[in-house]
């Protein structure tokens, strides 16, 4: 069953590139070119229809965008591959060492306990990646599920379901991950599912919004007519068309969990040490903060980096894939 | 209007309830009790005691019980007494709320000083290399952790800005002069991403208002170009700005927390960290209880201006 729902699930990603009513109409004229009738050819059939090839086309002319994509690139390869090329082991102390500045040798220097800057900073990103990635992903479900749900139903369904999230909109972010994160204790996991939750609340507005709008629409009522149930109509017909806002918040999504996490850890409260992290290495900074500044700017500029990537990445999709919400 | 304000107001009581039912429950989550928290393990003190405590925070009765004596007090003002200060938790945070009042109206200072101007200039000469430093500023402004930019300016300004004292406090009763001087630094901090969202935001809006009619018609009657920018465009680009400014001071409310804690000012924030290291639940859900209360109600003012600021609104 559940096996059955995420295949669902990733068909209608899939279909949203392909946005359904329009890929009918492509597969019947494919057809026809297969019969000899068609007098367009196959490029111009696809150049008209996929409205995710004119995105991809929009987004590549975009510079700002593609710089974008390229950091999250090599945030992600740093996240993951981090251990192999990060120049020494990040939790290995030479205590000869500590408090080395920038050289060669150790080119972000070294903080107190003679640990190599350089090599914590690359493997930090791994604990934020993973915050951020899980925690959008968990927002993105769970919004994804609300916003259909509530949007489709409507009435009391619709009712509740909103005054909840207005509940947790009444929270700003950063206290309501502060709270949850002194009562359910700090873990990474814990900060990822939090994080997660509070962001479903945008999500899901956002979605429903968008289903509020299509479900009018008279291809959904035609799918109705032939007898399509209630699930299908959702996860084939309204899903796919409700994806280009979806991709947009969660892009930038990831850069304010990102921006939470960084927070929390640097609160003492994110990800605990020894365990590298953007924000942890910045609290321990303060310390020796006039002895050791650059403990203090690297991380910071870290974190920068990867929220200007996300940033870039989510305006980059904005423009492409949702115009009318582009800001000069 | 009259009607759409009680509207309003009456629809918000729903989300204060569920608000205080979070923050309560929240803390029911936590592992182990008060008492626990007070008097150590389980092993420890006297079981008698123990019970009397117990008594004395209502934990003998169930759950729903002690969620509305707690919002009962909490409706009238009495957020409780905190277990280990023992100081009353609503004096604590009316004499700590002054230092976050005062840091918001600096930023907010800072924030219509130099954001709504940069942005309505910035509109003014599209594409020129004001208007790109602007853009390029207003991204990386939009970008920075507001702890990192604190714990620079902590670092800058021990090394550069002597004259400015950092890391201390002085009440205004003692000194109103370096009072507002110890705000100045943590003020602009706070006010950076505030001040980068405003920029863009007027630089938009600014930009539509630039294309109008009256705005030709203005320049078409000979007004020269300061009474068309300061009078027609700024006047006009404002309204989405004064919302957004009214959105933020909800929003700043809790982002001091982290910059609070990076220049140790005895606000709100600092209270908060402590009480949260210190398992002061009492105080932890008073205080996020109170900010969330803050939260909510400066929304509702920010709907409320900005129906009246734009007629053509009408719910």
């Amino acid at each position: 069953m559940a096996w059955k729902s995420i295949q669902v699930f990733l068909s209608s990603l899939r279909m949203s590139f392909y946005r359904p009513f329009q890929w009918g109409i492509q597969e019947a004229m494919k057809e026809n070119l297969t019969d000899g009738q068609g007098i367009q050819s196959a490029e111009t059939v696809e150049e008209i229809l996929s409205p995710a090839k004119l995105g991809w086309r929009r987004f590549k002319r975009d510079k700002i965008g593609m710089i974008g994509s390229v950091m999250v690139i090599v945030l992600i390869c740093s996240a993951l591959f981090g251990h192999y090329f990060s120049p020494y082991d990040p939790l290995q102390m030479i205590y000869e060492d500590s408090f080395q500045g920038p050289s060669v040798k150790h080119l972000m220097g070294t903080d107190r306990f003679g640990r190599d800057q350089l090599s914590r900073v690359i493997v930090g990103s791994e604990s934020s990646m993973i915050v951020c990635f899980g925690s959008v992903a968990v927002a993105t479900i769970i919004g994804i599920i609300i916003g259909l749900i509530s949007g489709y139903f409507g009435g009391w369904i619709d009712s509740v379901i909103m005054r909840l999230l207005d509940i947790l909109f009444a929270f700003p972010t950063i206290l309501l991950a502060l709270a949850a994160v002194a009562a359910f204790g700090p873990s990474l996991f814990n900060l990822l599912v939090i994080i997660g939750v509070i962001y479903s609340s945008r999500i899901g507005r956002i979605v429903r919004g968008s289903v509020l709008s299509i479900k009018e629409k008279d291809f959904i009522e035609g799918v109705r007519s032939v007898g399509a149930k209630d699930g299908t109509i959702m996860w084939k017909f309204i899903l796919p068309n409700v994806l280009s806002p979806i991709i947009v918040q969660a892009t930038f999504n990831l850069s304010h969990a990102l921006m939470t996490e960084a927070g929390l850890s640097f609160l003492g409260l994110g990800t605990q040490p020894p365990r590298p992290s953007w924000g942890g290495m910045l609290n321990e900074s303060r310390e020796f903060m006039e002895l050791a500044p650059w403990l203090a700017v690297f991380p910071g500029l870290a974190i920068i980096f990867a929220v200007l990537a996300f940033n870039f990445l989510g305006d980059a999709l904005r423009d492409a894939l949702d115009p009318r919400l582009s800001q000069r | 209007m009259l009607r759409y304000i009680c509207s309003r107001i009456l629809t918000l009581i729903p989300v204060l309830l569920g608000v205080s039912f979070v923050v309560f429950s929240l803390f029911w989550i936590v592992p182990g009790d008060v008492v626990d928290i007070m008097i150590g393990d389980q092993s420890f003190g006297d079981p008698t005691v123990r019970e009397e405590i117990r008594k004395s925070f209502n934990l003998d009765k169930p759950f729903y019980v002690q969620y509305g004596l707690w919002l009962w007090k909490a409706i009238q003002g009495d957020l409780g007494v905190s277990y280990i200060s023992g100081h009353k938790v609503t004096e604590e945070i009316l004499s700590r709320l002054p230092v976050n009042i005062q840091m918001i109206s600096v930023a907010m200072f800072f924030v219509i000083i130099i954001g709504v101007p940069a942005g309505i200039l910035s509109a003014y000469k599209q594409y020129s290399l004001f208007d790109h430093s602007v853009r390029f500023l207003t991204t990386l402004g939009y970008s920075v952790p507001n702890f990192w930019a604190a714990t620079i300016a902590v670092l800058l300004g021990s090394l550069y800005f002597k004259w400015l004292p950092i890391l201390t406090y002085v009440p205004f009763s003692e000194d109103p002069v370096g009072n507002i001087k110890c705000m100045l630094i943590p003020g602009f901090v706070l006010a950076l991403s505030t001040m980068a969202l405003i920029a863009r935001m007027s630089r938009s809006t600014a930009l539509d208002t630039l294309r109008q009619d009256y705005v030709r018609t203005a320049r078409a009657k000979g007004a020269s170009e300061k009474v068309v920018l300061f009078i027609h465009v700024l006047k006009n680009s404002l309204i989405p700005v004064v919302t957004i400014i009214g959105f933020q001071i909800g929003v700043m409310f809790c982002g001091f927390v982290l910059t609070e804690h990076v220049f140790v000012m005895p606000g709100l924030g600092s209270m908060l960290l402590m009480a949260i290291n210190q398992r002061d639940l009492v105080t932890v859900t008073g205080g996020i209880l109170f900010l969330a209360v803050v939260f909510v109600f400066a929304n509702l003012l920010v709907d409320i201006i900005y129906s009246f600021l734009d007629p053509r609104i009408r719910y």
